[in-house]
């Protein structure tokens, strides 16, 4: 285990707002489970966004990472767990979780997985789960929107009305 | 801080029951240890639960809760939940399971 996948480091904020994405390896073991849900909770508050959207980053983040370390790697070696972090537009922040493992399970062979996912629908403006088009395995998309505080724009009225619309719908 | 949750659960009697007071994060990491510690004390007397310095608390955190209470309900243990903060209190609602957890203490 090499230990580029026992610390996760967060890109510089300015980085990202400088439109990359980012890209983390993290082990599929609990202990990434608060420690990743953290550093994407500082992240988000680093780009100004409020405490009840940081509650529900780090409660969808989670689960999702729970989700991944209970589910993924069921009989096996625990595998890695990908992280991405974009802001898209204004203040949209996406997060994605994906891992290398089974694919997604149905709720009747994994009981507790239904609140975990329901919550993750709850509480991000967007969600989905499916298989990784690209690879084995499941991938979460979380989306996010950042409009108590727009990152970039300081000006607060036409940004807020389109990102507001696209969230709605 | 990016290691594994700090956590910890203080045990203090109080008529004639116990209170159990958790402190940190509630999730995979740590519910092990808060089931482990109820289930230890439950059968013994009169417990309160005392989660005003759980500072998290996820759907495995919240799935103990529920299995906790439905357990001491079963056994005719008694098990009282407390002081939630209002963080922990807006997290449960994010969960969408208040309903299942009855008392609240509020």
């Amino acid at each position: 285990m090499t230990d580029a996948l026992r610390r996760p480091r967060l890109p510089d904020p300015d980085q990202i707002l400088s439109g990359r994405q980012w890209e983390w390896q993290v082990l599929a073991d609990p202990p990434t489970v608060p420690r990743m849900r953290r550093e994407l909770v500082a992240y988000a508050r680093s780009l100004g966004a409020s405490d009840a959207t940081c509650d529900a980053i780090a409660l969808a983040v989670s689960e999702a990472l729970t989700n991944a370390v209970r589910h993924a790697y069921v009989g096996q070696e625990p595998g890695p767990i990908i992280v991405e972090a974009r802001l898209e537009g204004h203040n949209q922040l996406l997060l994605r979780v994906s891992d290398e493992g089974r694919g997604p399970t149905r709720q009747a062979e994994s009981p507790g997985l239904g609140l975990g996912l329901d919550v993750m629908a709850r509480t991000a403006d967007d969600f989905s789960i499916s298989n990784r088009q690209d690879a084995r395995g499941t991938v979460v998309t979380l989306r996010f929107s950042l409009s108590d505080h727009d990152p970039i724009s300081q000006e607060p009225a036409a940004p807020r009305n389109v990102d507001g619309t696209l969230r709605d719908s | 801080m990016t290691g594994p949750s700090q956590f910890e659960i203080s045990t203090a009697a109080q008529d004639g029951g116990q209170v159990i007071t958790p402190e940190g994060e509630l999730d995979l990491t740590t519910v092990p240890l808060l089931e482990q510690r109820l289930s230890e004390v439950l059968p013994i007397g009169d417990t309160v639960l005392d989660l005003s310095r759980v500072s998290f608390i996820d759907s495995t955190g919240i799935a103990l809760l529920v299995s906790i209470s439905a357990m001491a309900r079963e056994h005719g243990w008694r098990l009282e939940l407390r002081d939630h903060s209002p963080h922990v209190d807006r997290l449960i609602k994010l969960t969408g399971v208040t309903e299942l957890l009855g008392s609240s203490g509020e």
